[in-house]
């Protein structure tokens, strides 16, 4: 008898399925809230090989439903502490944790080494660029997304039985204005609504690699939590979307997903210290957090100019060239750079990647190297 | 007379998540009537789906026809 004898036994399943779940590899593009329920899922029935991709640390707002984690894991690297509790449940697991965010340099390494991607991420960039390198790949890719209480759920790049397969761009061919994309700090989220759309994921990676049942190809189904309903439509190509997606990994590395997402430039921080030094006295960095919002940044010198009062403050942006606007997460302050590039055309008005909650921000430096 | 359900963000706008509408043929009219009630709909992304299917074009409605209109979701 083995852990997997209740599948095992299930009419359609048997030990065919099985050993097809034994030599998958699954790769689960964040270890969030859609992340953790389904690789709890993926681990236990058995998946051979699951990659686990997440730059991000756990802290305790996450912790209402990313359902791996607890109070002790809170600073650990997610795809860390995830293998971690993972391994401690089941000993024969192969878990490969890829401590980094996926980005246009490493997403063809990464994703070319698994069999079926779920993308548990939670920007838009990210989703499309995990879209376009599943395509170009020619990789399944099993889409969960959530908003507040609701949640979307697709099977992506699958042929059905006519061989007509569709993409995330079929569905929404470009991404969203930064504007249409709410503040980091203005949308909640109740826990097992991911939990529910995680498992849905898992599910249809579990129907995909064995066979069994009838995957939601070329369909998207949209989950209500508060009426409890599911919506179901059908989707088919959008020849006009294809344009859209890189025809070759060179294409695919020079393409820049965060600039894709709006006009405004996104820097790193190692570059915030670059134009700061470059333009001394005509380079300024604002903080557009609200002032309650810690901690303080102090890192470089700033000013802190909250977005609510942005419209009403901006005689202040006169006396210099280079205006650099930084948040906690950069959703912020891309909003902000949109505003400020408007009144001042003749600018250069740079929003940085990330913001603090980037692993590159001098905050996080800190924080990896155990001084805060 | 027309059904249009609302998902995601855009019922900030429209407050309700379903709501009937008369007098649309197709679903270019049915989107410039949305835009005169809901002003800020105009210039969002999303998707139209008519009987449960997914359009790319213009696409006639009937008297019953279900409309849907569908925002991406990118949280996670």
């Amino acid at each position: 008898m083995n852990r997997f004898e209740r599948q095992i036994k299930l009419s359609g399943f048997g030990k065919a399925s099985q050993q097809k779940l034994k030599e998958a590899k699954v790769l689960v593009v964040g270890a969030g809230g859609l992340g953790c329920p389904a690789l709890i899922y993926l681990a236990s029935c058995g998946v051979g090989e699951i990659g686990i991709a997440d730059g991000d640390v756990v802290s305790v707002s996450n912790l209402n439903r990313q359902i791996l984690f607890g109070e002790s894991d809170i600073g650990k690297l997610k795809p860390e502490a995830a293998k971690e509790h993972l391994l401690s449940k089941y000993s024969n697991l192969k878990i490969t944790s890829i401590n980094e965010y996926i980005t246009q340099k490493n997403a063809i390494e990464i994703i070319s080494g698994y069999d079926i991607v779920l993308d548990g991420s939670d920007n838009f960039p990210v989703r499309y660029l995990v879209n376009d390198t599943c395509v170009l790949l020619n990789r399944p890719l099993v889409f969960g997304a959530i908003y507040q209480y609701e949640g979307q759920l697709a099977v992506f790049n699958v042929p059905d039985e006519s061989k007509v397969k569709t993409n995330y761009r079929d569905l929404f061919p470009e991404p969203p204005e930064q504007f249409e994309v709410p503040d980091c700090n203005q949308t909640g989220v109740i826990g097992v609504l991911p939990g529910v759309i995680g498992t849905l994921q898992a599910a249809e990676v579990i129907k995909l690699i064995t066979g069994i049942g009838r995957p939601h190809i070329n369909r998207v189904l949209i989950y209500d939590l508060r009426n409890s309903q599911f919506y179901e439509t059908t989707l088919r190509p959008d020849m006009k979307t294809n344009s859209k997606i890189p025809k070759t990994v060179e294409q695919l590395k020079e393409t820049d997903y965060s600039l894709a997402c709006n006009s405004i430039h996104s820097i790193t921080w190692s570059e915030v210290e670059k134009y700061l030094g470059n333009f001394s006295g005509k380079a300024i960095l604002v903080d557009v957090r609200e002032h309650f919002e810690v901690p303080r940044f102090t890192h470089y010198t700033n000013v802190r100019i909250p977005l609510s009062e942005l419209e009403t403050d901006q005689e202040y942006f006169q006396n210099y060239e280079v205006i650099i606007l930084f948040c906690q997460a950069g959703i912020r302050s891309l909003k902000a750079a949109n505003i400020i590039s408007t009144r001042f055309k003749d600018k250069e008005v740079y929003s940085v990647y990330g913001g603090l909650d980037n692993p590159e921000s001098p905050v996080k430096t800190l924080e990896y190297a155990g001084k805060i | 007379m027309i059904t249009v359900k609302v998902f995601g963000r855009l019922t900030d706008y429209t407050i309700k998540n379903e709501f009937n509408l008369t007098g649309v043929k197709d679903t270019d009219q049915l989107l410039k009537t949305l835009f005169n009630k809901y002003p800020m709909l105009e210039g969002l992304k999303f998707k139209v789906s008519v009987d449960r299917k997914i359009i790319n074009e213009n696409t006639a409605l009937h008297n019953g026809s279900e409309v849907a209109i569908l925002p991406p979701f990118s949280g996670g």
